[in-house]
């Protein structure tokens, strides 16, 4: 069979499983008795598992298997939790995460598991091999049926009981024993599972011992005697099934030691108490491609539906107003969808960063309190994709230079933990990532000898500019260079790889108390509400993103504050650029002009316009290889008029 | 090969046919400001944003007669338009008749000498590299 076609599936199941795995270990690590993380993990290395010998990935297959058993000896008590097993568990993970990988880049495993499950076979062998005789239970499986069945009748005061018999091993009509139970039980209530099956108990397909569960409101006594009054059965045992929340005892009796199936069923499941790892959504894996396809497909739609609006303002048709107005909501919904289509929560950049943040503490010897926040805050897929990495920078540098040794924070009188957050929230139409650290913060005065080192002069520049000056490219004040960070190329990347994704950042710092980097993204990148004003003969759009407020001045009210132009607007100096002069246009003489005040970061600037066109929805398209160089455009778009007009990019302009 | 002639003030001009994917008339064309100076601007082609380089002053040539066509190119994959006078007619030559260039000039392929008058044919790759 061609697995082919299934390998993507694949690849991206297993990363998400190793994910779980990841996280699972983690917070095993720091809770090592709770059961629930235990079967979350041992779940996600089972499904890991059945996938990986589904598609003959057997060495996958062969690693999860050997982790699922110590995994399972974890679970039933027969081996504690230590930090030298969490490491195994973890190396193991990371083995299987470089098999995945070279699945996906050569299409073969390709990798030394031998050690590692040698490795774990000991583990499981050494600590838990005098313990592990006597389990030669039978397995009872519940699945949703039974478990409601059961749950409801446990409501209604039933006894669900599970009766073990076993008859004597030379008899020689095993199976008319075995129906002479069933046939007995069935008269005292309702057996709903049998096992072996009922089929099998008919055919002999059992050695000498099976399990029934019987929902009935006769006690464990008469059952227990109405049994033994049938002949050749050896012994029988009755106990109640108890689905509680706190039974943990029920739990590992019920659970299968060996599951070959999917759907590991425990008593937790019927307490349904982890939803969120068992979230069984309903949706469709599509081409990202195809996805971009629609959206600019939605983008000319947005186009022509402006347009036509345009037309039928100068036809003055009720009619066709009227459609177009009903064309115009269903275009917008449409756009709507598709753009949240193409969102994602964040989630899926900040789950790898537990992990790392752990792994880089240990590494560094410092101790490290990480907490996340909003990764449920969604953003476009393409911002997605691409914002992982900077993060990555951004905590390593908080990690390596911010946060200070335990030994140094004690000396300051701070908690020998140092806390990173990784904070995402939505604001407006933009979504905000703060990575904070309450380590030693930028040092304004080391910046500044950095700069003048470099040639750059520093005089008059407020603390502020100086603390902006770590984004310049080779500059990186850190005095050695570690693997993890400071080579130089860090800061410079990050701006530049944000500013590409149409987002800024800017750094706030106070030495000894911390360094926060916001970084503010837009929600989506292709279309986007925007301002129309003129500027000479030109028209042009300004993203509505950006814009605080517009006000009408009087152009005696421009100042001359340091050499430059300011407005004074609720008596805050805002520096005033004029469009006119900025893109080399004539400027037109006119006593009143508009000036759009634009907020970029925690800059406020006000542009000076010649007047104010409108508001309308943009669909932003990216500027031809020759314009390429021209930073003062994010791109343009096409009006309803269908003239070209250029969208201008405020981050770069002020 | 297939050539396009156009004019250009008053000289003749020629590109390979396979690089153009059409010829279309003037239209109005939005101003870049800062753009390098042989941008003329954007225009809207059926709905797709496209360049518009002023062809005679990227070649440096003088020229104040009416501008009525422009030719969209299609170079790696990306769609420029070049905006000349007039395109006269799509012939057909023979590899053979292209003669090599007397300027050194990256623009130009080389020349074409037809009975009527002397065709200059462009290299598109040059023309979008700036």
């Amino acid at each position: 069979m061609d697995m082919s076609q299934y390998l993507d599936i694949f690849l991206e199941e297993s990363e998400e499983n190793i994910q779980r795995l990841n996280e699972g270990l983690l917070s095993l690590e720091k809770n090592p008795d709770d059961k629930e993380i235990i079967n979350s993990i041992f779940r996600a290395a089972h499904t890991l598992k059945g996938m990986a010998a589904s598609m003959a990935f057997e060495r996958v297959a062969d690693l999860t298997h050997k982790m699922e058993n110590v995994l399972d000896k974890i679970r039933n008590d027969q081996l504690n939790v230590n930090s030298d097993i969490i490491t195994l568990l973890f190396k193991c993970v990371d083995k299987l995460q470089e098999m995945i990988e070279n699945i996906r880049e050569k299409g073969t495993e390709d990798a030394e598991v031998e050690e590692i499950i040698e490795a774990l076979k000991n583990i499981e062998k050494g600590k838990a091999a005098s313990i592990t005789e006597k389990k030669v239970e039978l397995e009872i499986e519940f699945n949703e049926y039974d478990k409601d069945i059961i749950k409801s009748a446990l409501e209604k005061n039933y006894n669900v009981l599970k009766i073990n018999v076993t008859i004597y091993k030379d008899s020689i009509l095993k199976s008319a024993r075995a129906f002479l139970v069933y046939k007995t039980l069935e008269e005292l209530g309702e057996i709903i599972k049998s096992v072996p099956s009922i089929e099998d108990l008919e055919q002999e397909n059992f050695e000498n011992q099976f399990y029934l569960i019987l929902i009935t409101q006769k006690s464990e006594k008469d059952i227990k005697s109405k049994i033994e009054g049938i002949s050749e059965v050896e012994k029988v045992e009755v106990e109640r099934v108890k689905i509680k929340k706190d039974d943990r005892k029920e739990e590992t009796v019920e659970k299968v030691e060996e599951n070959k199936q999917k759907d590991v069923v425990n008593t937790s499941e019927v307490k349904e108490e982890d939803k969120n790892t068992k979230k069984v959504s309903q949706s469709v894996r599509v081409d990202l491609e195809r996805l971009d396809k629609f959206m600019n497909l939605v983008g000319e739609l947005v186009i022509h539906r402006t347009r036509l609006e345009q037309i039928s303002r100068d036809f003055k048709s009720q009619e066709l107003h009227e459609t177009l107005e009903q064309v115009g909501r269903i275009t917008t919904d449409l756009q709507d969808l598709v753009m949240k289509v193409r969102m994602l929560p964040i989630e899926k950049v900040f789950n790898r960063f537990p992990r790392m943040v752990r792994d880089l503490a240990q590494e560094l010897g410092k101790e490290i309190e990480f907490v996340m926040k909003g990764e449920d805050t969604e953003l476009d897929r393409t911002v997605i994709d691409e914002i992982g990495e900077p993060l990555v920078h951004l905590l390593r540098n908080a990690i390596d230079h911010g946060i200070e040794t335990p030994e140094e924070r004690i000396k300051q009188g701070k908690s020998s933990k140092g806390t990173v957050k990784l904070v995402a929230y939505q604001e407006g139409n933009k979504a905000v990532i703060k990575v904070e650290d309450d380590g030693r913060g930028l040092d304004v005065n080391k910046i500044k000898k950095k700069a003048n080192q470099l040639g750059i002069n520093t005089d008059g520049m407020s603390e502020q500019d100086i603390r902006n000056l770590i984004f310049l490219q080779g500059f990186s004040t850190s005095e050695k260079v570690t693997d993890i960070s400071g080579r130089g190329v860090g800061m410079d990347v990050v701006k530049t790889k944000i500013t590409s994704l149409g987002g800024s950042i800017e750094v706030q710092s106070e030495v000894g108390k911390g360094t926060a980097f916001i970084i503010r993204l837009p929600l989506t990148l292709s279309i986007i509400q925007a301002l129309l004003v003129k500027v000479s003969e030109e028209t042009f759009a300004i993203s509505l993103g950006f814009i605080d407020r517009v006000i009408k001045i009087n152009l005696s009210e421009i100042k001359i504050s340091n050499n430059k132009e300011v407005i004074i607007y609720r008596n805050n100096v805002i520096p005033l650029i004029r469009l006119s002069e900025k893109l080399n246009l004539m400027e037109v003489e006119l006593e009143e002009k508009f000036c759009v005040i634009v907020k970029v970061g925690e800059k406020t600037v006000g542009l000076l316009v010649d007047s104010l066109l409108g508001q309308q929805e943009i669909v932003i398209k990216p500027l031809g290889k020759l314009l390429q160089k021209q930073k003062e455009y994010v791109g343009a778009t096409i009006l309803g008029d269908g003239l070209v007009t250029l969208i201008l990019d405020v981050a770069a302009l002020v | 090969m297939q050539i396009v002639i156009f004019t250009l003030g008053n000289e003749k001009f020629a590109l390979d046919t396979k690089l153009v994917h059409g010829i279309e008339k003037m239209m109005s064309i939005t101003k870049v400001p800062n753009a390098p100076y042989y941008v003329k601007g954007l225009i809207n082609l059926r709905g797709s944003i496209i360049t518009v380089v002023d062809l005679k002053t990227l070649l440096n040539k003088q020229n104040k007669d009416q501008e009525e066509n422009i030719i969209i190119v299609e170079i790696n994959q990306e769609k420029i338009g070049l905006i000349v006078n007039k395109v006269d007619e799509v012939i057909e030559i023979e590899n053979d008749k292209i003669e090599k260039p007397v300027e050194n000039n990256s623009y130009i392929k080389g020349i074409i000498n037809l009975k009527e008058y002397i065709v200059t044919l462009l290299e598109g790759e040059a023309l979008i590299e700036g």
